[in-house]
């Protein structure tokens, strides 16, 4: 075995009342231990669906999964709900974005926290309550024998975090999937949870899969990037490989027009026309060419048929999704992209 | 402190105290102090930047000046005008100089009305009937914004985020107003879309010679944005200064800690740059820290910030509210 975490062809529909929303689309990546993982793209492209998918939680809904996911040895999609409740919460594990609505208001941070250990582990009510402030105290609340029987309500937004990573973290999960921990943070708060999530990584060797629209919380804490657009993998790669000689015109269009705090301020940014698509009507051929600056580069192509996710040469992690040749997209990106980022 | 020239709003000692809860039946009622004595000026044609984190006061400072709320203490001089307390009535003719950019574009236009009445309605309340009759007005207002003005009949739902947050754009444009305020028009959107929005503020900013307070907390899409940048804590103004002073050469810790924990997209920058961690939260604004208010943050701070509130004081081209500055 490989990896900890394969995702083979992964496809998951929702059939509405408008049609069908294909969410996922054949995505295929693998996560190894210790490293994480950043999955980048905008709302609608289908990133949250896809960490919904590895923990099982589509299971009863009338969501069409298909393809394979494998944790750990053991195969998601066909298992059955009580089997892959077993695997939640102990070989992997969530955080959300919004703490708020993560935890439970009626009950006690600590009770909360102790409940996911009870229920894979074999130990007293008291074994639990003191696991709880342990892992409190592991993620910095101080004075964890206090604060663990406070209310979600009397923690601060960044203090609701910890708490909830130390939920996430109360069995030692070797895969943790973060969708969007950090956008309801402010910036200190958030340079304190990235820090925390490090930390804890080299101690326990997790493997992390981490949701983000923001480029610069990957570029912080993630070893590969898999960038989405509408539901599809466009381009994958290290860190460096993506963030520093991106390959997809989409990826161009992203780096260009975030503002950074270096360059010149005066300069417009340069933002991608259009909008994201609607799921349901996904355009044809490559999802991007609508909104792409460089369609006349290749033609017909572009509108009709659906790139392939090759590696950007031969034998290569960096792999993308793009009609245009390696050439042409290296001298695009010498001449017009590089010099802006 | 230092006047701009021609400043087409001023704020002088701006405080807003609001009633919080009661401890127990009979005890008193604690006092949120939101914003406490905030002093700035905005000089026509210019963007001022407010930042700060959530809980700062920057969005109840954008809400004063634009009198959707009254102050507590202090004054807000429009155009030469005291309009600190002024009445509903009163204020009516002063807003159309004077409009605000929602954040939330899902919750800031109403869902039942279409784009024409939504951008129409500013015209009804004043009375006013351009040349060539509201309609006409109207679809070239949505021109301007980027949108189709054949989508005139339209409801707020047929449109994207980016789309809704042009059509708040044509609202608060309407009148062409001389004053705007935009409270985080940019952060409920995707980043592709983030860009083009921005854009657009800045052209209308240039075509129109809008006066804009941008209120952020972005601190990269801010610089962007405005030519002055004050950056605001617990409801208090800590520093201010022209945009490239301010990136360049920050005074105050907190604003040198803020723009240290901005993560930055590129691998390179990160091990390049130094690092400063704040630990714990920003203090309740019911009960903050005597003197400055940053200090329970603060990795300088000595026995005379726990006494004495800072003033804000002009050091180079800064004005800076601090015992310690950089």
């Amino acid at each position: 075995m490989s990896a900890f975490l394969e995702v083979k062809n992964l496809s998951v529909a929702f059939p509405t009342e408008d049609g069908i929303v294909q969410a996922v689309d054949s995505l295929s990546f693998s996560v190894e231990k210790g490293k994480t993982l950043g999955i980048v793209g905008e709302s609608g492209s289908g990133k949250s669906v896809t960490s919904l998918a590895i923990l099982g939680l589509q299971k009863g809904s009338k969501a069409q999964v298909s393809g394979e996911i494998w944790v750990d040895g053991n195969e998601i999609i066909s298992s059955s709900e009580s089997e892959v409740r077993k695997l939640r919460g102990k070989a992997m594990s969530m955080i959300f974005q919004d703490a708020l609505a993560a935890l439970h208001p009626y009950y006690t941070v600590g009770h909360q926290i102790a409940e996911a250990y009870l229920v894979h582990n074999k130990v007293s009510k008291k074994v639990a309550a003191a696991r709880a402030v342990e892992m409190l105290d592991r993620v910095g609340i101080p004075e964890p024998h206090k604060r663990v029987n406070d209310y979600p309500h009397q923690f601060s937004g960044g203090m609701r975090q910890r708490a909830m990573i130390a939920m996430a973290l109360s069995c030692n999960p070797s895969l943790l999937i973060a969708d969007e921990p950090t956008t309801a943070l402010d910036v200190t708060v958030q340079a304190q949870i990235l820090e925390l999530l490090r930390d804890l990584q080299k101690e326990f060797g997790t493997a992390i899969i981490l949701i983000t629209h923001d480029l610069g919380v990957v570029a912080e804490i993630a070893d590969d990037i898999l960038l989405m657009y509408a539901g599809k993998q466009i381009e994958f790669g290290t860190v460096r490989d993506v963030l520093q000689v991106p390959q997809h015109p989409y990826a161009w269009g992203l780096l260009t027009s975030i503002p950074r705090l270096t360059g010149d301020p005066n300069l417009a940014l340069t933002a991608i026309q259009g909008a994201p698509p609607s799921l349901i009507s996904v355009p044809s051929g490559c999802a991007f060419h609508p909104r792409c600056t460089y369609v006349e580069n290749v033609g017909a192509a572009c509108a009709n048929i659906i790139p392939e996710l090759l590696p950007v040469s031969e034998g290569k992690h960096h792999s993308v999704r793009c009609h245009m040749s390696a050439n042409v997209r290296e001298g695009i990106f010498a001449n017009q992209v590089g010099p802006q980022l | 402190m230092t006047s701009v020239n021609n400043p087409i709003l001023s704020v002088q000692g701006l405080t807003k105290h609001f009633p919080g809860g009661r401890d127990g039946f009979f005890g008193k009622r604690d006092v949120v102090q939101a914003v406490d004595g905030v002093n700035f000026e905005v000089a026509a044609g210019e963007a001022l930047g407010l930042v700060g984190e959530s809980g700062c006061g920057k969005s109840t400072t954008g809400r004063l000046i634009t009198r959707l709320l009254e102050p507590t203490a202090g004054t807000v001089t429009f155009e030469g005008q005291d309009i600190s307390h002024f009445s509903n009535s009163q204020m009516r003719p002063i807003r159309t100089q004077l409009q605000m950019i929602f954040q939330d574009p899902y919750a800031s236009l109403n869902p039942r009305h279409t784009v024409g009445t939504i951008v129409s309605t500013p015209f009804k309340i004043n009375k006013i009937t351009p040349e060539g009759g509201v309609k006409r007005r109207v679809q070239e207002i949505l021109e301007i914004v980027g949108l189709n003005p054949e989508h005139y009949n339209r409801y707020p739902h047929e449109f994207s985020g980016g789309q809704r947050q042009r059509i708040g754009i044509a609202r608060a444009l309407a009148l062409r107003p001389k004053l705007i305020v935009a409270d985080e028009p940019v952060s409920a959107l995707d980043v592709s879309i983030q860009a083009q929005i921005i854009n657009l503020m800045k052209d209308l900013q240039k075509d129109f010679g809008l006066t804009f307070v941008f209120i952020a907390h972005d601190l990269a899409v801010v610089r962007h944005f405005a030519q002055r940048v004050a950056v605001m804590y617990l409801g208090n103004i800590v520093e201010i200064a022209d945009r490239d002073t301010l990136y360049a050469t920050p005074k105050h810790p907190y604003t040198k800690a803020l723009l240290s924990a901005v993560p930055e997209a590129d691998p390179d920058a990160i091990g390049a740059r130094e690092r400063i961690r704040l630990t714990g939260d920003v203090p309740n604004p019911i009960n903050p820290p005597s003197g400055c208010r940053f200090r329970t943050r603060c990795w300088k701070a000595a026995e005379i910030c726990a006494t004495q509130p800072p003033a804000l004081l002009q050091i180079g081209k800064t004005q800076v509210a601090c015992h310690f500055p950089e």
